[in-house]
């Protein structure tokens, strides 16, 4: 009998090759690695494409001809496997027959869920989602209204592949303040929330590009609206919040002139009241506005400066005023998260109230406030310093 | 007065001879007697003996001097420096075989011992292993009277003790055990000596062989002791309480205690700008790090945790593995087989032939290796930089160890993994710091910690670091002098 320390670490030991064992490895090349998958639903069948990078030829042009990538036949950097079924399960048993080794889902970048699919209700697709360890959390969760294919016939640009160009376009407006970040985790924690609305990033191919369209409104599991990039400013604003992630140059028009704007939300603070059974809200937001350029030699003056503060201050409430119409009185969702300045200025009436039916007849009024600042680098009007 | 020498003597002298040790006897008679003269001619400075041992012998029965006995020798006639008299005849073989020369009086029962060793010896010369760009150059060699004269040139104090030892019962060789007595800690002082009295052995030739039969553990894999082979270093550990051994026939001394900080450490942070140690402490410890742990982690990465690297260098890190035939934990386990190879290889050849097998092995690995596709060219430099490292280390003795460590960690993470990567190195470390040298914790001052230790594990200078390092236990715990009471 050995002893019990013996015993032990022999206990430990046995354990460790039966979970841990070496039979688990398998090497990074001997697994398909995905780097995007589409999910699709029509007509009651399921789709997936999941797009595989195809590492044989990025050594190829790497290798043989001397690391320029110039010359000979190199394939394709990724190929297309796709499944089709009934459901979830049979339809990812299905890519599996199409693919000829284990697929690594870990590099996955963009998880693309169509119209048709998101309309009908994401729901037991994120839980697929969520109890799988392979993909990572941080992905982008997206939706779009084209057609599966039609992404990957694009020759992006800025990667080799569909899922890194997606990836880099978003991080790229991400970082600019442009837009903001949904991932796989986000997206689980909402939908397991009390409140599940949310705005997911919506993708389209137009002119051979992937761009970013707009977002996508979500009540629940349902997509119910679109927003259009284009119209989202005030949306993004709202979303990303005062400390100036947010970034966007407006131009402003004075008669035939033009001076275009760097304006960002330095802070914003939501202030909730309720009063008489009756939610209201104050958006106090103060922006700072960094003047870029005139469109020709304009000579800025206080009072046309005033001008212009006045026109951006309203050109700026107007976006802020119809985002919120839109989230309130629209879509009848609070993908703001409105919700949680509420509940926490009054917790007591949050937990007796019905926050959906609240939250639309809530009232919003906005104090908007900007702060123009010059740029300091170029003199746009010599001999009179500005501001004045 | 006897004009013969006594039975005794002739017997002893007879058998002497029969044993056929090579022991050459010179007879030189006087008035009234005759003297012996006997030495082992490869073990003494023959040109010293004729002229202050001979000489004066000759000299003086050319006068007809009668009483001529061991006491009058040693007071009127040998020009030597070191001689003494003798009378027990048990011992005259152990002075022979040690290069003492005995002089047999036959008026007298006792007998003249005269120091004339002389042993060919190579000249003070540059360190070969611990190479330095600011330190001095006086390295010490394989004699053991020159070494110590190395260290009381730069250490003057009368502390200093030298306590010397026989060691092997058939080589008989010298060890010399050297340290402050007021600072060094009497404990490890006392544990060494009594070590070195219970060592049973028949011949002691290099002081690695000492360092073995001193160890605490005989299982040990890290290095208990430590060697140093600059006498600058060498005086600077006797300041801090170290207790040196000096081997005759050994050029590498031995210091004891060490902890594992030590072997990172070079006299050139001590001599050049702090700050510089400091950097260079820290190049050294990711070094360490490094040569460790990067081809593990690559084996871990690659075939069982993809998921860990960004998502962009998991598709680069699948294309340089692309054409690769084996799994990784093969590569990667061929590869620093064939570095190891041809570091033994290079080691083991004349340097001429070296640099050749440098070149081949550079082709072989570099250029065939990656073109055929065998080796993914990551793992090349992700080897050759753990490679690189390994040398970073100042003392050959941890980074030989570590080479062994590293094999460890690869056949555990090949094997589970980074669950086995983090049973590797857990089961290190607490090898670690469950160890100690001489009873001094060799993790300290990590473990158990000590904020003023770990400090000056990184940076030291003598301005503001005025205690010793406290886990020695030095008897003076102050480095300067006049700060806290401390001794010069």
């Amino acid at each position: 009998m050995l002893p019990k320390k013996a015993r032990i670490i022999a206990l430990t030991a046995s354990f460790s090759v039966i979970f841990a064992g070496c039979w688990d490895s398998l090497d990074i090349n001997n697994r398909d690695i995905c780097t995007a998958v589409i999910a699709d639903q029509e007509r009651g069948a399921y789709s997936f494409y999941a797009e595989i990078a195809n590492v044989t030829a990025k050594v190829q042009q790497g290798g043989q001809n001397g690391g320029q990538g110039g010359g000979g036949d190199q394939g394709p950097a990724t190929y297309i496997a796709r499944g089709h079924g009934e459901s979830f399960a049979e339809t990812r048993l299905s890519i599996d027959n199409n693919i000829n080794k284990q697929i690594f889902l870990g590099a996955v970048q963009a998880l693309i869920i169509t119209e048709n699919m998101a309309k009908k209700g994401i729901l037991q697709y994120a839980y697929r989602i969520r109890q799988s360890l392979d993909y990572r959390k941080t992905m982008d969760v997206l939706v779009t209204s084209d057609r599966p294919d039609n992404f990957f016939s694009v020759k992006p640009e800025n990667s080799s592949t569909v899922g890194f160009a997606i990836n880099y376009t978003l991080r790229s407006l991400e970082r600019s303040g442009k837009t903001f970040h949904m991932s796989l985790d986000d997206l689980l924690q909402k939908l397991a929330s009390k409140n599940p609305s949310y705005l997911l990033s919506s993708v389209s191919v137009k002119n051979g590009q992937i761009m970013l369209s707009g977002y996508s409104v979500f009540d629940g599991d349902k997509d119910i609206g679109f927003i259009p990039y284009e119209k989202a400013k005030g949306t993004i604003f709202l979303m990303l919040g005062g400390g100036g992630k947010s970034k966007f140059d407006y131009p402003v028009m004075d008669g035939e002139e033009s001076v275009t704007f760097e304006v960002s939300l330095k802070s914003m603070k939501i202030k909730a009241d309720y009063s008489m059974g009756k939610v209201s809200f104050t958006l106090d937001m103060k922006f700072t506005a960094r003047l870029l350029y005139p469109s020709n030699a304009v000579r800025i003056t206080s009072e046309k400066l005033d001008k212009i503060r006045e026109k951006l201050k309203k050109q700026l409430e107007s976006e802020i005023s119809e985002a919120l119409f839109l989230s309130r009185a629209y879509y009848k969702c609070d993908y703001f998260s409105m919700s949680e300045a509420f509940r926490i200025a009054h917790p007591g009436a949050y937990k007796k109230m019905i926050w959906k039916d609240e939250f639309v007849k809530a009232s919003f009024s906005t104090n908007i406030k900007v702060d123009l600042k010059k740029n300091y680098s170029i003199d746009y009007n010599p001999g009179k310093e500005w501001p004045y | 007065m006897r004009e013969d020498f006594s039975p005794v003597i002739e017997e002893l002298i007879a058998k002497l001879k029969s044993e056929k040790f090579d022991m050459l006897v010179r007879c030189v008679p006087f008035l009234g007697g005759k003297t012996y003269i006997c030495y082992i001619g490869q073990l003494v400075d023959r040109q010293s003996i004729s002229e202050h041992v001979i000489k004066p012998l000759v000299d003086i029965s050319l006068q007809k001097v009668r009483g001529i006995d061991a006491e009058f020798a040693v007071d009127h006639m040998f020009y030597v420096d070191e001689c003494h008299i003798g009378d027990d005849l048990n011992l005259v073989k152990g002075f022979l075989l040690n290069g003492q020369t005995v002089v047999f009086f036959s008026s007298d029962s006792r007998y003249v011992i005269v120091n004339r060793k002389k042993v060919e010896n190579r000249t003070v010369s540059p360190p070969e292993l611990m190479y330095s760009y600011r330190a001095p150059r006086d390295s010490f060699v394989e004699d053991m009277d020159t070494n110590l004269s190395l260290l009381r040139y730069r250490i003057k104090d009368d502390n200093i003790r030298i306590i010397k030892k026989d060691v092997g019962s058939r080589t008989k060789t010298s060890v010399a055990v050297v340290y402050l007595n007021d600072i060094a800690n009497q404990s490890v002082v006392k544990e060494v000596l009594n070590k070195i009295d219970g060592i049973k052995v028949s011949g002691v030739f290099e002081s690695g062989e000492l360092q073995g039969f001193l160890s605490d553990g005989k299982t040990s894999l890290f290095p208990k002791m430590g060697i140093i082979e600059r006498s600058d270093m060498a005086v600077e550990k006797l300041l801090e309480g170290k207790v040196l051994l000096l081997v005759s026939g050994s050029n590498l001394v031995i210091q004891a205690p060490i902890v594992f900080a030590e072997f990172v450490y070079s006299c050139d942070d001590r001599y050049d700008n702090k700050f510089f140690g400091l950097f260079m402490r820290l190049i050294r410890y990711t070094a360490i790090i490094v040569s460790l742990t990067i081809t593990s982690l690559y084996i871990a990465v690659s075939a069982f945790h993809p998921d860990v690297l960004p998502a962009y260098y998991t598709i680069t890190f699948a294309q340089m593995r692309s054409r690769a035939p084996v799994s990784s934990f093969i590569a990667v386990l061929s590869l620093e087989f064939i570095l190891e190879l041809v570091r033994e290889a290079l080691l083991r050849v004349p340097v001429k032939i070296g640099s050749a097998i440098a070149i081949v092995g550079a082709i072989i690995i570099g250029q065939a290796a990656t073109a055929s596709g065998i080796f993914s060219p990551l793992l090349l430099i992700l080897v050759s930089i753990g490679f690189l490292s390994t040398f970073v280390i100042p003392d050959f003795m941890l980074s030989n160890v570590l080479r062994i460590v590293k094999f460890l960690i690869i056949i555990m993470t090949g094997i589970f993994g980074f669950y086995g990567f983090s049973i590797a190195i857990t089961f290190i470390l607490s090898v670690l710091v469950s160890a100690n040298s001489f009873g001094v914790p060799y993790f300290a001052p990590w473990a158990p910690f000590n904020l003023y230790d770990a400090v000056r594990t990184f940076i030291f200078s003598r301005g503001f670091s005025p205690e010793r390092q406290k886990y020695m236990r030095n008897q003076d715990k102050m480095r300067s002098p006049g700060k806290k009471g401390g001794q010069p």
